[in-house]
């Protein structure tokens, strides 16, 4: 078999065999997805980020024990994405059973990020779970002069006690 | 390559190739333009919250012959919208507003009044005024500088002037007076008609801090609409989802 061949079978297989968690939409190879099915990890706090790819990212720091929702996308109009089009309705219904006790918006930190962590906040507030958004600020590394005036509010906004 | 400096306000980003946004933006004296801005998808970028929807900025950009997108140097935030950005409805408010002055407004030509609608509708969104009467002020105003909403002065038929009500026809889409009136014209309630001749002549943050009771708002809004959409043929992508959440 040539190379190209093989590369087509590779993309053929994943096609076939990669599904979404039917829990929290990651994309898997067995269902519920590894991150669902481990025992070790927290169900009382759940990470919601817009694609499945996004969580990697939050893996790598090692800091988070709890599960992941995937909503499937961001509010974006000019796509003609409504709130209809997102898996919010997912998400609430895994709330609904009680237990969690933390949701943690991970969307983008742009304006479409912004306009869906609004609306997952509405949705979720008359559960009375806390929610919580990842902190906007300055990146680590950066130097404080070159930071334009909304990421400077943002970081004066969540800023902490040391 | 020729170099710009300019006031601008940005109407619609998106990524493209690995750390790199393309974006549309709107400058007084050469209407709209499209720009490649290197990076500006990562964390660290230099251009920071400078080129999300409807900022305004003070831009740098090369024309390079050939070309039909400019190389984006620099973006220096004026002012952000942000902060009504985190707002569910001012949010989608605000990316109809740019999507409605991005179907309009034309490339390389001046756009000097629809720059200033467009700065001072997006200034408006960032006060306490009503986001819908906002939305409807820049739908009317849009259509107007673009030359397609009637005159409410004249009958569009024989040219006499109007009384009250208002009268508009469907067919031939615009107002048209008693006398020519056919089946095909609906009456507009004065209330409509007093809300157009507002908002021809009030500035918009005075406007949207007016008491207007949302039944006619939306009247106002279903009467640009209708025009709207019979010149385009279709209409924008982000009305159905602003309609969802306002429904909401």
């Amino acid at each position: 078999m040539g190379e190209a061949e093989a590369l087509a079978h590779a993309i053929l297989e994943v096609k076939e065999r990669i599904i979404r968690c039917t829990t929290c939409n990651n994309m898997t190879d067995v269902d519920p997805c590894a991150i669902c099915s481990d025992p070790r990890r927290d169900p009382s706090v759940i990470c919601v980020v817009e694609e499945a790819f996004n969580i990697p990212t939050i893996e790598q720091t090692r800091d988070f024990k709890g599960m992941y929702h995937v909503l499937l996308g961001a509010l974006s109009p000019l796509k003609g994405i409504g709130p209809q089009d997102i898996d919010v309705a997912g998400l609430v219904k895994r709330l609904s059973p009680g237990g969690v006790h933390e949701v943690i918006v991970a969307t983008n930190p742009n304006v479409e990020g912004e306009a869906t962590a609004s609306y997952i906040a509405q949705q979720i507030h008359p559960l009375g779970i806390r929610i919580t958004r990842l902190a906007f600020g300055l990146p680590v590394g950066g130097d404080l002069e070159y930071a334009d005036q909304v990421t400077m509010s943002k970081a004066l906004e969540g800023r902490r006690e040391i | 390559m020729k170099l710009e400096r300019t006031e601008a306000i940005v109407l619609h980003t998106w990524p493209s190739r690995e750390r790199d946004k393309m974006v549309v933006f709107l400058t007084p004296d050469h209407g709209k333009v499209k720009g490649w801005a290197y990076g500006a998808r990562g964390i660290r970028s230099r251009f920071g919250a400078a080129l999300e929807p409807l900022a305004k900025i003070r831009v740098g950009y090369a024309e390079r012959e050939s070309e039909e997108a400019v190389r984006i140097e620099s973006a220096e935030l004026i002012r952000s919208l942000f902060p009504a950005q985190q707002n569910l409805v001012s949010s989608i408010a605000a990316t109809y507003i740019a999507e409605t002055v991005d179907t309009f407004a034309s490339s390389g030509d001046p756009a000097e009044l629809i720059y200033r609608l467009l700065d001072r509708s997006t200034e408006a969104l960032l006060g306490d005024v009503a986001v819908q009467s906002v939305v409807a002020y820049v739908e009317v105003w849009m259509l107007r500088l673009a030359g397609i909403f009637p005159s409410t002065k004249n009958c569009m038929q024989c040219g006499e002037p109007m009384g009250r009500p208002l009268r508009f026809d469907v067919k031939q889409e615009g107002f048209i007076c008693e006398s020519c009136a056919t089946r095909d014209a609906f009456v507009i309630s004065n209330d409509v008609a007093d809300e157009l001749v507002a908002i021809g002549s009030t500035p918009v943050a005075e406007y949207a801090s007016r008491a207007i009771s949302p039944a006619t708002i939306f009247e106002v809004r279903s009467l640009a609409g209708s025009i709207r959409r019979s010149f385009l043929g279709h209409e924008l992508k982000s009305f159905e989802v602003l309609a969802s959440v306002i429904a909401r």
